[in-house]
């Protein structure tokens, strides 16, 4: 197929792999299926010259053999810090799509450090403005009265905020989602006691405290696992399941924590 | 024609409002870009008022949440194609509003509290959304995409 490319010597075969690995890791980590990241694996390789790409993806690593002519080349990367940024994602897929035939790894290298450095589309306050109004009308949504929605609002946003600044300091994922169900339970108990002291009363202020604690659900990763596993990325696509649980679960333990203290039930 | 208009003035309005606004925070917690952020919050809104609107008219919660979610599925790869952007995206911020998030936490709290049932009935409650959800964008992805319908060779 690639008949008119010369044949890539060992070290070249080994360069472009960091681009392709690189492409991989950023993908994965922006939260997306494992199918698509092993298509923009193989056109960055083939994009550079290579004859031919296995990569095998799950959740928390990268294996990719590279090939050309009696040459191979295997590396695997592990993958950490798990997120959702789809300004990332979508700017690395149209990378992978367009590749110019001229194209070197450098020059891939380089727009890829550009969007790794490019700052998100969004500031940290407007996402935790946009996401507690959003927990606000989920708890209208689940049949709650505006104290409810000003109550879940206010505490998802505050919960959000505290997530964030707990994210960059890199702590456990598990411990972060705990902390912050606990804090956001707590902070939307306070004020269903305080709206109550001014004779504001909701006749289902469950709806409210579930909503406080929504910005946590793994949306993402139910849906990511369920196209996995359709295309039978079973690996992949159990990882996913099971992260999603142990963070259903986690936010649960975090409402628990809170229940066993103030005598209040949201059920 | 004046109940038509109560109709659209009452719950219908809210409704679509509401999940407008709580498609438009989790797309910006997503941090979709921003030519795309009014199109996820729309067809998030229609996918829910089209499972609301279906759920209104009796039909089972579980056969309308698979409806909801095929919709999003499918028109979601309208502007993907056109903006050029995954397809994944469009799906991901469409089907949020409809996640059975409050659902799912319950089970552990009312295992906790010794209910039994209670646990049991929101831990099936939950599985059987979360699979309506997952085989309806399931379905619109086999039909609309040749890559994931037929395995390659």
């Amino acid at each position: 197929m690639m008949s008119d490319r010369p044949t890539l010597t060992v070290p070249e075969l080994v360069e472009i792999m960091q681009v392709v690995m690189r492409v991989g890791v950023l993908m994965l980590q922006s939260g997306t299926v494992s199918f698509r990241v092993e298509q923009a694996m193989q056109r960055v390789a083939i994009g550079l010259g290579a004859e031919r790409l296995d990569a095998y993806v799950t959740l928390t690593g990268v294996t990719a053999s590279i090939h050309c002519g009696h040459y191979h080349y295997t590396q695997i990367a592990r993958v950490t810090r798990l997120g959702v940024d789809m300004s990332r994602l979508s700017a690395v897929e149209y990378l992978t799509l367009y590749i110019p035939g001229t194209a070197t790894p450098a020059d891939l290298c380089r727009q890829l450090d550009k969007i790794e450095q490019g700052a998100p589309p969004y500031s940290a306050n407007l996402v935790i403005l946009a996401v507690g109004i959003a927990c606000g009308a989920f708890a209208l949504l689940s049949g709650g009265k505006g104290s409810d929605g000003l109550a879940a609002a206010i505490s998802a946003g505050l919960g959000l905020g505290l997530r964030l600044q707990l994210q960059q300091r890199r702590l456990n994922g598990i411990a972060v989602t705990v902390i912050c169900s606990a804090v956001a339970t707590i902070i939307c108990y306070s004020m269903m006691q305080g709206l109550a002291l001014l004779q504001v009363r909701s006749p289902l202020p469950q709806a409210g405290f579930l909503s406080a604690v929504l910005f946590q659900v793994p949306g993402m990763l139910l849906v990511t696992a369920s196209l996995d596993l359709v295309r039978l990325d079973l690996m992949s696509g159990m990882a996913r399941v099971i992260y999603a649980l142990i963070q259903l679960f986690s936010v649960a333990i975090g409402i628990l924590i809170v229940m066993a203290f103030v005598d209040f039930s949201i059920l | 024609m004046s109940y038509l208009l109560a109709f659209l003035q009452s719950d219908f309005l809210r409704t679509g409002l509401l999940s407008f606004i709580a498609t438009l925070g989790f797309a910006l917690l997503y941090q979709v870009p921003r030519r795309a952020l009014l199109i996820c919050a729309t067809i998030g809104m229609a996918g829910y008022l089209l499972r609301w609107c279906l759920m209104q008219w009796g039909i089972d919660w579980v056969a309308a949440t698979f409806c909801g979610a095929l919709f999003v599925g499918l028109v979601g790869t309208l502007p993907a194609r056109r903006l050029q952007l995954p397809l994944v995206l469009f799906a991901i911020t469409g089907i949020i509003c409809m996640v059975p998030g409050i659902s799912a936490y319950k089970v552990l709290v009312y295992f906790n509290q010794g209910d039994v049932m209670g646990g049991l009935r929101s831990a099936i409650e939950t599985g059987f959304g979360v699979g309506a959800l997952v085989s309806g964008i399931g379905a619109a992805r086999i039909i609309t995409d040749s890559e994931w319908g037929f395995e390659d060779s």
